[in-house]
């Protein structure tokens, strides 16, 4: 008997709704103008910088894309197409605009909070001169951008996008290119000082080469970083291919000093104390192991808690539940490890009708904390102590009070709004 | 004929109904067979039983996506059939592709694990965006070619490519952190 790849025969079952979409016709974008308004952004800035060749614009029956290079059959696209309507599709037309313009990925939006953000990431609706009271360019405070490269050979393209940053900041470039060259690859990082004209249509004499990366495809995936970059300055991106081979691949930029790392797709969280614990005789892990999950426990969460001598997150807007009921991203009630604790409960929401799982982890020594938060489509909002939560569809993170929450909606669906709503109910917000 | 008609006229029972299905969806039946079984007779059964299924199984069912459920029958048969072949699958590369997303010797031991990785499989695709989900499908259900899919997707054939390779990682990944194997 032949042996069928299990992912194959399995997609037979997916949701019909799945298999349907992927067979409806392509639509008619809506978003024309922010796109092609995007697309003149880019050109503006790559003629002003005079290191890359004009970006132009091909219009298709299905969308637009951005090509950039000296051939008129090259691309170099951090776009394709935009394929939903507004009346249909209000998120994915948002989602996919934002794609089509940097490859950002974001939460729900409306069509017109999506204007708003093209305008104030410097990619005005209207060819037209941003603002000074339009913020210069994109804050890496709470996003991570994606960009998708596929550049002939010798090409070079620059980043439809300008940026500002924190003093200090550094970004991180997190590279995953493919391509069977050998030739070399380079970042450019250029910039401009903010108290000049932040006229994009101007000669851009002012803009300077600040720092610059080379690798080979022998490093074609990896990380490195820009550091040291200032407050006072507005930057951009250069993609240069100096190639005998085109090649494509994925670039994401990321701000690596404050809040979003993209290293493993996480979240930094540096607001974490050190947590002296004493770990209950029934909970210690046995026969000599660094660590024990407790995997069924037929205590309410705060009894555990009670036990460990901690306060449970909660206010008088939920009830607690069982631990044993438990999602899948979270089968264990209890971890013990060696730095850290994290115990696992769930609460019902009376005001959502819903139920979370939480995890609070406290950590017993020192530790440069990532945990698995997507960058990307990140909502950041502020609590009570000043820490941030990260927020997504079915999905939050934050430290409060030196402890790291993570909540997931327990079995449907929650939206950011929800999300922020159960937050709000904890008291924390 | 509109899809709720020709269910509707199946679902009563009219002739009329199987001739419109036939019609519209043959192609389609034929083309996802044809992705997996080598032999023009094994694909003309297959795609006869699926539409036979289609008729004894409408009502009871009543689909609310006739070709989703046309698609998900077609799929079936083909893949039964192959099992019972000794032949090597039609469309080995796409077989070689997903192989990246399981180890070799991985094999559910049981119909609910099948289930399960089904649904979970489900769950990756919602956490994929419209676009990426599309591309996903069209190239591994409907059997596209890279080029076929990249085209409908309206990217360039190495961007889809490139987008399938991160898609396999990231679905290998998803299912090991749910526990369905271990790399």
């Amino acid at each position: 008997m032949s042996r069928i790849n299990p992912i194959f025969t399995a997609m037979t079952e997916v949701d019909e709704k799945i298999i349907a979409e992927a067979k409806k016709p392509n639509r008619k974008p809506l978003i024309r103008m922010g796109v092609i308004a995007a697309a003149s952004a880019a050109a503006v800035v790559a003629l002003g910088f005079g290191v890359v060749q004009l970006a132009r614009i091909n219009q298709t029956s299905n969308g637009v894309v951005y090509n950039a290079g000296n051939s008129t059959n090259s691309t170099a696209r951090p776009s394709d197409v935009i394929d939903s309507t507004v009346e249909d599709y209000p998120y994915p037309l948002a989602h996919s605009a934002m794609e089509a313009i940097t490859g950002m990925h974001y939460g729900k939006i409306t069509p017109e909070e999506l204007y708003a953000k093209l305008n104030n990431f410097g990619i005005p609706t209207k060819p037209a001169i941003p603002s000074e009271q339009a913020d210069s360019g994109i804050s890496f405070a709470s996003l991570s951008v994606n960009i998708s490269l596929d550049i002939p050979a010798g090409a070079s393209f620059v980043s439809p996008f300008w940026f500002t940053v924190e003093n200090d900041d550094s970004i991180e470039l997190n590279r995953s290119l493919l391509s069977d060259t050998s030739g070399e690859f380079c970042i450019n990082l250029y910039r401009k000082p903010l108290s000049g004209s932040k006229d994009l249509e101007k000669p851009a004499a002012d803009w300077e080469l600040c720092d610059s990366m080379k690798f080979t495809f022998a490093d074609s995936i990896g990380w490195d970083s820009f550091t040291g970059l200032e407050d006072s300055y507005m930057y951009y991106l250069e993609f240069v291919n100096n190639n005998t081979n085109a090649f494509t691949g994925t670039i994401v930029v990321t701000d690596k000093s404050t809040d979003i790392n993209t290293e493993g797709n996480s979240v930094k969280l540096d607001n974490i104390k050190v947590h002296n614990i004493t770990v209950p005789d029934e909970f210690k892990p046995v026969d000599g192991e660094k660590s024990r999950s407790i995997e069924h426990i037929e205590m309410l969460p705060s009894e555990v808690f009670d036990k460990f001598g901690l306060t449970m997150l909660t206010s008088e807007n939920f009830t607690e539940k069982l631990n044993p009921e438990l999602n899948v991203n979270t089968k264990a009630c209890i971890y013990v490890w060696e730095e850290s604790i994290a115990i696992n409960y769930i609460l019902y929401d009376k005001n959502i009708s819903k139920n979370f799982t939480i995890r609070s982890q406290y950590y017993t020594s020192d530790a440069n904390v990532f945990l698995g938060a997507s960058g990307i489509g990140t909502e950041t909002i502020t609590l009570k102590d000043g820490s941030k939560a990260y927020i997504q569809p079915n999905y939050a993170i934050f430290t409060y009070n030196g402890v790291i929450y993570v909540i997931n909606p327990t079995s449907s669906d929650s939206d950011i709004t929800e999300m922020k709503q159960m937050i709000a109910d904890l008291g924390i917000l | 004929m509109d899809d709720a008609k020709i269910t509707g006229l199946i679902y009563g029972r009219d002739e009329r109904g199987l001739s419109a299905l036939k019609s519209k969806y043959n192609r389609l039946i034929m083309k996802i067979c044809r992705g997996i079984l080598r032999s023009e007779e094994d694909v003309e059964e297959c795609a006869a039983d699926t539409v036979i299924d289609v008729w004894d199984s409408i009502p009871p069912a009543n689909p609310d996506n006739l070709m989703a459920y046309i698609c998900r029958i077609a799929r079936r048969k083909a893949i039964n059939r192959l099992r019972y072949n000794t032949a090597a699958m039609r469309n080995s590369d796409l077989l070689t592709e997903l192989d990246e997303c399981v180890p070799y010797d991985y094999t559910p031991e049981s119909a609910s694990e099948e289930a399960e990785l089904s649904k979970e499989i489900g769950n990756w695709l919602q956490t994929q965006s419209q676009r990426m989900r599309r591309l996903f499908i069209l190239r591994y259900f409907y059997m596209d070619s890279v080029k076929d899919a990249a085209r409908t997707c309206s990217m360039t054939e190495n961007t889809a490519s490139a987008a399938l390779m991160r898609m396999r990682k990231s679905l290998k990944n998803y299912l090991i952190e749910r526990g369905m194997f271990y790399e």
